[in-house]
């Protein structure tokens, strides 16, 4: 009885929120929802849906090209996890820190942002210039300082394609990240600092035992954000390589996409969009729980 | 005075909203035939046009209760993802371009009118004409029929695949048009041996029109086993049922020493390729029209551009996929059997959708399109971009296109059973996907055969519980 009065007592704030809740079920969760189900159906769009089952499921999982698919997106995984999530943007993140100038700091803030004003389309095709194999900048620089016998089609030869991609967005000092990894440093109290530094705890000996583990929330959130990225990712692909050649650069994302927009098999494809759901999932609960420090929980 | 004025009027206003309830409108989006906003030559607007909307306008002359309403898609939305979600929403316009193997796959939904009965029937504005399909050319038509016997879509241009190549660089390295694949070879090796990049294709990555064309030219044996299996005439199109059961029965297989031929020769032939063939999203008609590759496999459709680039500084030459000859293989047939031609109606294929039928304005789209579709208005529209052939009979064309159209007269794409996406469109990617990493050498071809003749076997089962087909 206490719960309805006070549901309504604040009766205009609920009204308030009403709004997104309803759009969020509408556009987010009902989709969601509605994959799953329509998992289990061979189902195109604006035909009719047969249930057939798990048969979307083991059709996805021994399919020959899937498997290359995962283990392609492992490899990607690692490596946006890895460099352009966490080492890279923490070791700028710590430069821009430790300036002692604010103005400084600020400027470089602001060079780090800048480039996300580029749409990521114009960067897809300037990398596609620079590893063009006859005309590519890449290649004309291994020419040009001896190295002319490692110049190949980089995006073209099914050694190097997925390497290539991943090597897209050198330096990988990604925006957002590197400012997110800032943001908790700065949020580091003084206090600690200055207790360590009379301790003699500087330098590397800090960024180990006092930065990293109190940053570490930040770099649970990039850990999750890049993992959801990388599995669900396929822009680049679809515009650089379409998943070859071959299937060397083939991901998931790719393969649920192309299921759905160029076959037609929707059903097929919310099968696909489940397997990665369920991925994302335990890989989200693993990162919670396994990354965590206590020196967290006392800086809160 | 002022009583018997006011009464006029009110008559007016009822006799106009009666003729505008009466009058009926037919949507129709014309994909590249859309009619640009303004026929100034921009950048951005490199072909103004506008004769559909003048043909849209002729027509609603002479019937004044049909209103032609053209709709613009939004430039950035994917042509097969606007079409499944006006498709889905109801929202789609009456009469609707779309490739015919999109149509196959919405036939399970009766989202497509077919319109054989119509085809049937006499076209009232071409005098004399007996039945509306007699004006289209036959290769290229047949080539649209569907996996069910019928012909969902019109087909009212043509283009054509072919070899672009730099005459200048031809010159400078003393070779001419190859005629013979063997004779290509050569012209290849001497254009790489000059240190020219020799051949460079946007459809290597994807698909490889001349890699169907090869195909079809070592494997005519095959042709004529799958024809006799099906009591198929020994010319004109092979229909997916001929195919799908030649699959089944043994007689279309991948570990035939024929298809073992044409997958060697493709290796053979890559070592002339630009080393990024496989790259799916290279710009490989920009490396052409900046004279840095020698030959450019492509389409009609890039004749336009090429006659109007202040990038092309260089004379320029087509050619068609070279005949195979003993020279080369000995599974060519004897006497040599020319390239088929591959392409047909791309631009201006239309068809008409469910709600048509919907709103009940099915004949009233029909007969646009046959309006359309006379060899008068057909050479009016077709020929306003310059690179595109009518495929109605007698229509007027560009004379630079004549040679392409003779080519395709004679039969193309419909007639070569290995091509791509004959079966499925899944078959054709996962295909194109062997052939890839056979040729780039990361499996042998054993591998590659066993895989392809694989996925061979599971198009051919799919087509075969889609449409209940019995052998």
């Amino acid at each position: 009885m206490e719960r309805k009065l006070r549901i309504w007592r604040y009766r205009n704030a609920y009204l308030f929120v009403l709004p997104t809740f309803i759009l969020l079920c509408i556009f987010n969760y009902y989709p969601a929802f509605s994959g799953l189900y329509r998992s289990l159906f061979d189902w195109a769009v604006g035909g009719q849906a047969k249930f057939i089952g798990f048969k979307n499921f083991i059709e996805i999982l021994t399919d020959k090209n899937f498997q290359i698919s995962v283990v392609n997106v492992i490899k990607l995984t690692i490596w946006n996890v890895l460099v352009p999530s966490l080492i890279i943007p923490i070791l700028v993140a710590e430069m821009i820190f430790n300036l002692h100038s604010p103005k400084a700091k600020y400027i470089y803030r602001v060079l780090v942002i800048s480039p996300m004003v580029i749409p990521s389309i114009v960067i897809l095709l300037i990398w596609q210039f620079i590893y063009d194999a006859d005309y590519g900048l890449l290649n004309a620089i291994l020419k040009n300082i001896g190295l002319g016998y490692l110049a190949r089609s980089w995006l073209g030869d099914p050694n190097t394609a997925l390497y290539a991609i991943m090597a897209i967005g050198f330096p990988w000092i990604g925006g957002t990240t590197v400012l997110i990894y800032l943001a908790g440093l700065m949020n580091i109290p003084n206090s600690i600092f200055d207790a360590a530094l009379l301790d003699g705890v500087i330098g590397l000996k800090r960024f180990f035992n006092i930065d990293l583990p109190l940053i570490t929330g930040q770099i649970k959130l990039c850990v999750i954000l890049s993992l959801i990225g990388t599995i669900q990712g396929y822009g680049t692909m679809l515009v650089l390589t379409g998943g070859g050649p071959g299937v060397a650069t083939l991901v998931p994302g790719l393969y649920m996409y192309q299921a759905a927009f160029n076959f037609g098999r929707m059903g097929f494809a919310s099968a696909v969009g489940v397997i990665l759901f369920l991925v994302i999932l335990w890989l989200t609960i693993l990162n919670m729980k396994y990354i965590s420090s206590p020196a967290e929980y006392e800086a809160q | 005075m002022k009583k018997v004025f006011v009464v006029l009027v009110i008559l007016g206003l009822f006799i106009s909203s009666l003729n505008f309830a009466l009058a009926k409108e037919v949507s129709i989006w014309a994909q590249v035939y859309t009619p640009t906003k303004t026929m100034q030559v921009t950048p951005a607007n490199p072909y103004p046009r506008q004769a559909l909307k003048i043909l849209a306008e002729r027509y609603n002359k002479l019937h004044p209760d049909v209103t032609i309403k053209i709709i613009e898609k939004p430039a950035t939305a994917d042509d097969r993802q606007w079409i499944l979600t006006q498709m889905s929403g109801g929202t789609i316009p009456d009469i609707c371009w779309a490739h015919v193997w999109w149509v196959n796959e919405d036939i399970p939904k009766g989202w497509w009118v077919n319109l054989d009965p119509f085809l049937a029937q006499p076209n009232p504005y071409v005098e004399g004409n007996k039945k509306w399909l007699d004006l289209f050319l036959e290769g290229p038509t047949q080539a649209k029929i569907s996996p069910d016997g019928h012909l969902y879509i019109i087909p009212i241009d043509l283009v054509s695949t072919l070899f672009f190549y730099n005459k200048d660089i031809f010159d400078k390295v003393g070779v001419g048009a190859p005629k013979t694949w063997a004779e290509f070879m050569d012209v290849c090796a001497k254009l790489q041996g000059a240190g020219y990049l020799p051949i460079a294709s946007g459809s290597f990555a994807t698909f490889g029109w001349s890699w169907q064309q090869l195909g079809d030219m070592v494997m005519w044996k095959m042709e004529e086993d799958i024809r006799k299996l099906s009591n198929l005439p020994p010319t004109g199109r092979i229909p997916q049922e001929a195919i799908a059961k030649a699959v089944k029965k043994g007689v279309y297989n991948c570990n035939d020493d024929q298809y073992k031929e044409w997958m060697r020769l493709l290796k053979d032939w890559s070592k002339y390729w630009t080393k990024d063939w496989a790259a799916s999203g290279v710009d490989f008609a920009m490396k052409f029209r900046k004279g840095e590759v020698a030959i450019y496999e492509d389409g009609t459709w890039r004749w336009g551009e090429l006659k109007k680039d202040p990038l092309v500084k260089f004379k320029w030459g087509a050619f068609f996929t070279p005949t195979l000859t003993k020279d080369t293989s000995k599974f060519a047939a004897t006497p040599p059997r020319p390239a088929k031609a591959i392409g047909g109606a791309t631009a201006a294929q239309w068809g008409v959708t469910y709600m048509a039928e919907k709103r009940g304005v099915v004949n009233e789209a029909v007969d646009f399109i046959r309006y359309v579709t006379t060899p008068k208005n057909c050479g009016y529209l077709v020929n306003e971009l310059g690179f595109f052939i009518p495929n109605v009979k007698g229509a007027p064309m560009n004379p630079d296109l004549r040679p392409i159209f003779n080519q395709l007269k004679n039969g193309g794409e419909e007639t070569i059973f290995t091509y791509g996406d004959k079966l499925t469109e899944e078959y054709g990617q996962e295909r194109n996907r062997i052939f890839q990493r056979y040729i780039l050498g990361q499996i042998d071809l054993e591998t590659a055969v066993k895989e392809n003749q694989s996925a061979l076997e599971k198009a051919a089962d799919t087509m075969i519980e889609k449409y209940g087909w019995k052998f």
